[in-house]
Parts: structure tokens; C-alpha cells; sequence
């Protein structure tokens, strides 16, 4: 029993993040200002900054008339309202101008959709087009608007989103004196009516950090950026100093004040003159407004003039800090053309370059010497200081280029490069890449990084853009699991799945709009490294081509049979695998779990993307054998009719590769099993059962560790890597050491 | 002159050498179109081969350059002082999109090379900043001393550089370009924190040159 309480407490304990609700936790003691929010804490109206050395700084509800609520958890603030500091915040500018470093921790729950609380203070602009963010947070002036150090606020983008601007010595202000460049969160880091436990980090280097608890109140990073707010805070706006400004609704023109810089929640500091403007947008051109109310519950606040660490946020799910090697450097020790050779490979296989006084690389070298170079390699990709890079930069590099439709390596780390990394550290087949029910995501133990399976890799990418920025140790973090689809409700296990061939970034880079033929062509050309060109076969058929294809372009027969049948004839009859599948609002669909409109609907929307595209009175519909699937086929595929009706209906997900029926075909891609078949897992096995699969893993692994191509002399070399290949089960993590430790590879 | 004109200048030479390092070949090889030297240690000749070869020529040695996402990985590797501080990471993440996106060879240009300038000396002010509590690579040498450290300590902490970030022993032609710009750009003037910054020049000389920037 009591190990059992031990334990509930340990577990309880490791999911606290900095402070509670109540303000305790073990950055308490970091923390400049502290604020409770609840009736303890809030006596006629003020409420006790918990941290009074070297003095407390309390703040006041500026608007007792208002309607708002003290429990005994929070205040709740149903009608614009101002919380002020009752005198200038002089101990957080003072402190936070000697660090240059700031942190605000909100536990809050927004109430009001932004859109609703917008006010137009554009000059220029129709009332309404401008919409202004509420300010959760600032430490402003209470009368000019424009002297402001920072704020943090519930923002609009298509959505509502936070927002920070914080004045830095590398942060200009505009014509106005706003701040510019704004640290804009994702939309999906922004929750409605629901507890959320934020953090904004501002480091002294000028990186800022935002980390938010998701529904489970699991604290994650959101964002790591560092373009916004280089420099110092000597910039800050201080209290008592003079200033002549234009008045803020240009009645008095220029006034001259003495400043007075207050913290504020709820509203802007010098909102109190323009309580009376309306904050629905209907100001008139020149009135300008610095009322801009949040309306929400507020629990807990805290102001620091630190940069708290990931450790401190995050505790146990924080990004591990790689280890640190520490050779000691020999200056008169001889390198040797061995040792040299073992850099080299060591290089190649971890990415990052190693001191050559790294006791494995003399390892290496001995066993290099014995020609035991695969040995050798082994050895590199399980040096205790570099052997994660193998998985986190040479995988990464190998696997990135094949996720995106621009093949470079700047793409974000996504689930499709997740999983090739997670199949090579794991031994896996990698014919299972194109095959199985297989993913791989964050363990959320591991990484705290946002892992709704919905919100954060369903429809977007953040959780493997966060595992990016926050730089987690992907050999470290990523686990094994299954796709799913987002049905509109719910995720849930999908009808077909083919490895990476389903996952949301090849299906984003490729059945985007367009004729889903796209994703045919990349998996020919990622895959089994043929690009449509050479795919292409010009005395093809074109009796499987689609209705969208026009066969006398400009009136002419000649320059179809020239310019379009020859790629046409190979995709349009393979094309039909991904019948079902579209991409469309952020997310993978699939036409047997997602809404469609009723079969044979005349009226195509494109923006559905899931329902067929053949119409109603369409005469080829008599013609047609099979129609029972025709209503899954997803619009795309038969659009565009009219422009040669007598092409071919796509009115299954069945597939031909017509590739399998000449000599070139057979002979150059090795086609070994079904070349005919039914949806994209039987497309994904045709394909990985191919030997130009395994030719062309050995390509892609030669070009990323030898940094070029294979020469056309070297073709045997390529074949026989590919065969030992196959006969190590396709492990990749065997083929990326064969290939390093092999002579070819210098 | 301020600390913060100063480190303007210092890397602006620094910039200047690696070009003159790119171009002239760092001293122990001919220009770069022109390399003939058979035991050139400096990677000069081979990205000669690799700029000129369209076809793949399996018996010469090919290499590419590093990365936008990589370069900062690559550099904390080769020194191995440990964490990277909070303003590193902000220059690494301001300046890696001017770093090349695929480390193709061709893919180098000035820019890049002024944002790899820019990363190393940051990554360098780390270094320095990890040498004055435990010195590893930068041995016998005062940081807070007003001079510039003695030959035998630059010349002892070029070797070690160069045997953690170009994986073997430095050129005697290269030392001496190095050691003759650092007494060409500090003087013999005494200066704050002189000996500090010359490391700082140093190390991002040689961080910032192909040697380091190539695998």
C-alpha cells in the first residue's frame, strides 16, 4: 500500500510542470511575480502578487461593474475588463532588462472566439478588416498605447492562434510604435473553453519557445523559433520619463506625459479611456483604440525574468541532451592513412564529423586493416557519442528527399521519414515500408512534443515538426505503431493501408487535387528510382486513359500520341489503386470512411474530393460491367469528362501495370509476383517485390553515404549490393553499412 | 571600438580568409581551378573533381557539403564541448536557410559561407567559453590576458582544431596563415579580452573553412 502511494505520488509529481494552479512548483522560487487568481487571493479587488521581495506588485480590477466571477479555482471574466498593476512595474522591467531573458506561465481558458472581440483600429481599412489581438498579457503604458515591452495575446490567422510581440534591441516597431514581427502559434496550439497551461520563453540568445498542455493536460513544445526577437531588452520602455506623442485618437494632437508602465491582464494598460469604443469593429477611419479585451478564466500567472529551460517545463519528456564526448586531442600522435580511411567511414554513416582522436575510429582502424571494413561500420553506428546520428541526420537525409514532391532535404521531419528511420533502427523488412499498417510516431513519454493523433499528426504535422525543433534524439523517441484516418469525428483504423504510400506526407505531396496520378509517378520514382521519362513508353495502348486527357491537343492526333500517351499509357492504368484516396482539408480521406455525397451526383465539387466524378445522364454508364464501386471512386479520377468522353471510366481501385507486358518493362524492373490487382497495399507489394526496389534502396543508400551517383560501370556492383540485400531480410540499417565499408565507396 | 564593432571586424577577415582559404587553397595547393598538387592535404583539388565531373567517376573521391539542418550538429560534434547555448541556436536557426538545402558541391556560394562564418563563430564563443573552465583543445592559453597567447600555444591549438574538426594534422603553410592574420588583425596592442577574442578568430577561421564544412 505504500509503495502504491509512492508511486501515485511519483507518477502525479513527474506530470507537473513548473508551477500549479495555485502557484507552487519548483519554479516558484524563479519566478518575479506570482498571481492566484482565486477568492484567497483576491480581496476587494486586488489581487497579491505572491512574490513580495524585493516588493510585491499587486494588481487591481480596474472595472468592479463588470461582470466577472471570483471562485474559489479562478476569475472568470465575462465583460471587458482591465487588471492592472496599482504602480509601475518597476521590478520586472528592472530585472528583465539585466537578463534579457523572460517567461510568462498562464494557466487560462479562453472564452471568446477572437472573431467576435475584434476592433478595427486600421486607419485605412473598412471597419471590420482589421482584426486586433486581445491582450491576455502586457506591460505597457497606462496612456500610450505604443510604449509597450511585451504582450501576449489570443490572435486571429484564419483561426484563432496566440500571439507575442516583445520589443527587443532586434525587434523594430513600425510607424505606429507597434511592435512588429510577431511570434505567431499554430492554430491548433489554441483551444477554446478549455484549461490550458502555456509558457512563452524568450531566451537571452533570443530564441523563443512556446509550450501548451493538451486535453489530457500534458504540457508539450509548440514552437521553437529564434527569427523574431534577437538583441537586449535595453530597449524597454521605463516609468517616469517624459514623452510627447500624437494623442491616441488624435483629438488633443501632441502630448507630452510622463510614462508609467504597468503590467496588465485582460486588456490593454491604457485601455481605461476607450472602455467606451465598441470592440465590434465599428470604429470610424482615424479613431484609433487601445480597448482590446480577453474574456476567459484566469487561474494562475506568472511572470519570470528567466528563461526557463525545457527541463523545467517539460521534466522527463524534455529532449534529452546528446552525450558529450570528450577526447583528449594527442597532438603528437601520427594519423594514420588508416585511421584517415576509418574518419572517413565514420563520417559517411553517423553525418557528423568526429575528432580523429575518437578511440573508436583507431577501433575501426584495426579492424579495417584485418578487412573486416562492414566491422568497421557496425562499430561507427554504435559509438556511444555519435552512433544516434546514423538514425537522426544519414537515415534522415536518406529518407527526407523521397517524402516531398520537390525532393530536398529542408522538407520538416514528417511521418513519412519517421517511419523509414523507425524501420531502419527497428530491422524491419523494408518491404513492409510499402506494405504494412505501419507508423511511427513520438512515444509521448519520451517527447513532449503535441500528440493529439487528430490535431497534431492526422491534420497537421506539428508533433514531427516539434520533434524537429525541439531536436529530440528520433532514434531515441519514435515507437512503432498503426495508421489511421480522421473520419471527420473520430480517427480510426483506415480500410487500406500501404506503408509509407499512406501516410499524410506522401499523400500531401501527392493526391493533392490533381489526378491522383502523381502518386504513382513519385512511388515509380521514389521507390524504384524511375522517373516518368524513363517509365514512359511511347507505342503504348491508350485504351487506359482517362476521360480528362485529350486526344487532338490543339487539333492535332500527332502531338497526343507524341507529347501525352506515353507517360498516359503507363500511370492511367496503375492509377486506379489510389482510387479511393484524396487529400484534401489537411488530411488523408478515404472514400469508404469519409463523408460522400450520394452516387452518381451530377453537381461535382472538387473541394468534396470524395464522390465520383461520372454523372447521372452520362451514356457510358450503360456500358459499364461493374458498377458497385463506382460511387467509392473519389471525384478526381473522372473528372473533366468532357474532354474525351470515349477515354477510360476508373470505376474501381483495381490497377494494371502495363510495364509488365513488354521486354524493357520485365527486364528492367524484375517484376516478381501480381503486376495486376486491387488498391494501394497490393500496389505497395508489386512494388516492393520488384528487384528495381531493391536496386534502387541500394542506389538511394549509395548516393547518401558516397555522395554520388553510381557510375554506369558500377551497375554490377549496384545489383550484387541489392541481392545481399535481399538476403539479409531487406534490413536497411545492413544495406547503409554495406554500402559505407564497400571499396566503391570512397 | 566596442566588443560588438570588434567581432564585426573580426568576421569580416574572417570571411575574407576563407575565401582566400577557397580560392587561394589555403596556401599548400594551387588556385582552385588550376590544382595539380598530387599530396595537397586541403580537400581543394577533390571539390575541383566534383565541381567538374557531370559524370560520377567511381575512382575519385567525392564528397559533399553540409547542410542547413546539419551544420550545427556537424560543428558541435567535431569540437565536442557539449550543450549549445541559447544565442548559438538562434544564429544556427536565422542562418541555416542561407546553408545549402541538399549539400550539393555546387550549391556553395558566398552567402553560405558567411552564414556558416556566422554560425562558427558563435559556435566558437561557446568553445571558448567551455575552455576557460576545462581547457581541451585551447591548452596554456590566458583568456583574460590583454596579449595575444604565444606562437607555441597557437600553434598548439591549431593542431588541436584541426585534428577534431579536419580530421588530421593542419598544413605548416596553413598554421602560418592562420598565426600570421591573427598578429595582422589584433596588432601588438594591448586590448580587453585580446586573447579571448584571437581564439574566437581562430577557431572560427577554421571552423568556416571547407576542410570543416565538407563530408
Amino acid at each position: 500500500m505504500k509503495k502504491l502511494f509512492l508511486v501515485t505520488v511519483l507518477l502525479i509529481t513527474t506530470r507537473l510542470h513548473a508551477l500549479d494552479k495555485n502557484g507552487q512548483g519548483a519554479t516558484r522560487t524563479k519566478a518575479n511575480s506570482i498571481y492566484v487568481f482565486n477568492s484567497a487571493n483576491i480581496i476587494n479587488g486586488i489581487v497579491k502578487d505572491q512574490i513580495t521581495s524585493p516588493e510585491g506588485l499587486d494588481l487591481e480590477i480596474m472595472k468592479k461593474n463588470a461582470l466577472y466571477q471570483v471562485t474559489q479555482e479562478y476569475l472568470e471574466i465575462s465583460e471587458p475588463n482591465l487588471i492592472r498593476s496599482v504602480k509601475s512595474a518597476d521590478k520586472i522591467i528592472n530585472a528583465c532588462k539585466k537578463s534579457n531573458e523572460m517567461t510568462i506561465e498562464l494557466w487560462i481558458e479562453s472564452k471568446t472566439p477572437s472573431e467576435k472581440l475584434v476592433n478595427n483600429e486600421a486607419d485605412n481599412l473598412p471597419a471590420g478588416n482589421f482584426l486586433q489581438s486581445l491582450r491576455i498579457v502586457s506591460l505597457a503604458d497606462i496612456y500610450f498605447k505604443e510604449l509597450r515591452n511585451f504582450g501576449f495575446y489570443q490572435g486571429y490567422d484564419m483561426g484563432d492562434i496566440y500571439k507575442s510581440s516583445i520589443r527587443t534591441s532586434g525587434n523594430s516597431a513600425n510607424l505606429n510604435g507597434d511592435l512588429v514581427n510577431p511570434f505567431r502559434s499554430a492554430k491548433e496550439a489554441f483551444t477554446l473553453q478549455q484549461l490550458q497551461h502555456l509558457f512563452f520563453v524568450k531566451d537571452a540568445g533570443g530564441t523563443v519557445r512556446f509550450y501548451t498542455s493538451d486535453e489530457t493536460g500534458q504540457v508539450s513544445l509548440s514552437a521553437r523559433s529564434a527569427v523574431n526577437f534577437g538583441g537586449t531588452f535595453a530597449n524597454w520602455f521605463e516609468s517616469a520619463k517624459t514623452v510627447t506623442m500624437d494623442t491616441p485618437d488624435d483629438s488633443s494632437g501632441i502630448l507630452t506625459r510622463t510614462t508609467d508602465i504597468r503590467l496588465s491582464f485582460a486588456n490593454e494598460s491604457s485601455s481605461l479611456d476607450d472602455f467606451s469604443k465598441s470592440t465590434q469593429g465599428g470604429e470610424g477611419p482615424q479613431k484609433k483604440s487601445r480597448h482590446w479585451p480577453w474574456m476567459g478564466k484566469i487561474y494562475m500567472a506568472a511572470i519570470y525574468c528567466q528563461a526557463l529551460t525545457d527541463n523545467e517545463i517539460l521534466g522527463s519528456t524534455a529532449p534529452k541532451p546528446m552525450p558529450v564526448p570528450q577526447f583528449n586531442v594527442d597532438i603528437t600522435k601520427s594519423i594514420t592513412p588508416s585511421v584517415k580511411k576509418a574518419e572517413t567511414l565514420f563520417n559517411r554513416l553517423n553525418g557528423v564529423r568526429t575528432a580523429i582522436d575518437n578511440p573508436t575510429l583507431f577501433q575501426m582502424a584495426d579492424l579495417m586493416d584485418r578487412g573486416q571494413n562492414f566491422e568497421a561500420a557496425e562499430l561507427a553506428t554504435k559509438d556511444p557519442y555519435y552512433g544516434h546520428q546514423f538514425y537522426n541526420i544519414t537515415v534522415k537525409e536518406f529518407a527526407t528527399p523521397m517524402s516531398t514532391r520537390e525532393e530536398n532535404l529542408g522538407a520538416s521531419l514528417n511521418d513519412f521519414v519517421a517511419t523509414i528511420i523507425g524501420v531502419t533502427r527497428d530491422g524491419i523488412d523494408a518491404r513492409k515500408l510499402l506494405t504494412d499498417n505501419i507508423v511511427y510516431a513520438a512515444n509521448s513519454s519520451k517527447a513532449g512534443v503535441p500528440n493529439n493523433i487528430i490535431r497534431d499528426r492526422l491534420t497537421s504535422n506539428r508533433h514531427y515538426e516539434a520533434l524537429e525543433q525541439g531536436r529530440f534524439n528520433l532514434a531515441d523517441v519514435l515507437e512503432k505503431t498503426t495508421q489511421k484516418i480522421f473520419n471527420g469525428s473520430v480517427a480510426v483504423d483506415p480500410v487500406e493501408t500501404a506503408g509509407l504510400l499512406t501516410t499524410r506526407a506522401y499523400m500531401a505531396a501527392h493526391a493533392v487535387a490533381g489526378t491522383n496520378r502523381r502518386p504513382v509517378e513519385y512511388a515509380f520514382r521514389a521507390f524504384l528510382c524511375t522517373p516518368i521519362e524513363k517509365l514512359a513508353n511511347s507505342s503504348g495502348s491508350d485504351s487506359m486513359i482517362g476521360r480528362d486527357i485529350d486526344r487532338f491537343p490543339g487539333g492535332s492526333h500527332t502531338k497526343f500520341t507524341q507529347n501525352c500517351r506515353a507517360c498516359h499509357t503507363r500511370l492511367d492504368p496503375l492509377r486506379g489503386a489510389f482510387s479511393y484516396f484524396t487529400f484534401s482539408n489537411n488530411q488523408v480521406k478515404h472514400s469508404f470512411l469519409n463523408n460522400r455525397l450520394p452516387a452518381n451526383a451530377n453537381n461535382e465539387d472538387m473541394s468534396s474530393g470524395m464522390k465520383t466524378g461520372v454523372r447521372n445522364a452520362d451514356p457510358a454508364l450503360t456500358q459499364l460491367s461493374d458498377k458497385k464501386n463506382l460511387d467509392y471512386v473519389v471525384t478526381k479520377m473522372n473528372h473533366n469528362d468532357h474532354v474525351f468522353p470515349g477515354g477510360r471510366i476508373v470505376i474501381d481501385n483495381s490497377y494494371i501495370n502495363t510495364s509488365s507486358q513488354d521486354l524493357w518493362g520485365q527486364q528492367y524492373f524484375g517484376w516478381r509476383g501480381a503486376t495486376t490487382g486491387n488498391g494501394v497495399q497490393q500496389f505497395g507489394t508489386m512494388i516492393a517485390q520488384s528487384e528495381q526496389f531493391s536496386r534502387c534502396m541500394t542506389q538511394r543508400v549509395f548516393e547518401t553515404i558516397c555522395k554520388r551517383q553510381p557510375a554506369s560501370s558500377e551497375n554490377n556492383y549496384i545489383q550484387n549490393i541489392a541481392k545481399e540485400f535481399e538476403t539479409k531480410n531487406y534490413k536497411l540499417d545492413y544495406l547503409f553499412k554495406r554500402v559505407a565499408s564497400s571499396p566503391e565507396c570512397k | 571600438m566596442t566588443i560588438k564593432k570588434s567581432y564585426i571586424n573580426i568576421l569580416v577577415v574572417i570571411f575574407s580568409i576563407s575565401l582566400y582559404i577557397i580560392v587561394g587553397g589555403q596556401g599548400c595547393s594551387k588556385g582552385f581551378t588550376t590544382s595539380t598538387q598530387e599530396n595537397s592535404p586541403s580537400v581543394i583539388k577533390d571539390l575541383q573533381t566534383n565541381l567538374d565531373d557531370e559524370e560520377n567517376d567511381p575512382n575519385k573521391p567525392s564528397f559533399s557539403l553540409v547542410y542547413g539542418k546539419q551544420i550545427l550538429d556537424h560543428y558541435n560534434s567535431c569540437l565536442g564541448y557539449g550543450a549549445v547555448s541559447s544565442r548559438t541556436s538562434a544564429m544556427w536557426e536565422e542562418k541555416k536557410g542561407t546553408i545549402s538545402e541538399n549539400g550539393k558541391v555546387k550549391s556553395l556560394t558566398a552567402p553560405m559561407l558567411v552564414a556558416a562564418t556566422s554560425i562558427a563563430g558563435e559556435v566558437c564563443k561557446d568553445l571558448v567559453d567551455t575552455e576557460k573552465n576545462a581547457p581541451r583543445l585551447m591548452l596554456g592559453i590566458n583568456f583574460n590576458s590583454q596579449d595575444l597567447p604565444s606562437s607555441n600555444n597557437i600553434k598548439a591549438a591549431i593542431r588541436r582544431l584541426a585534428r577534431s574538426c579536419w580530421a588530421r594534422d593542419e598544413d605548416p603553410f596553413e598554421s602560418q596563415i592562420i598565426e600570421d592574420s591573427l598578429y595582422q588583425t589584433f596588432g601588438t596592442t594591448a586590448e580587453a579580452s585580446k586573447s579571448e577574442k584571437s581564439m574566437i578568430y581562430l577557431c572560427t577561421a577554421m571552423l568556416s573553412s571547407l576542410d570543416t564544412i565538407t563530408r
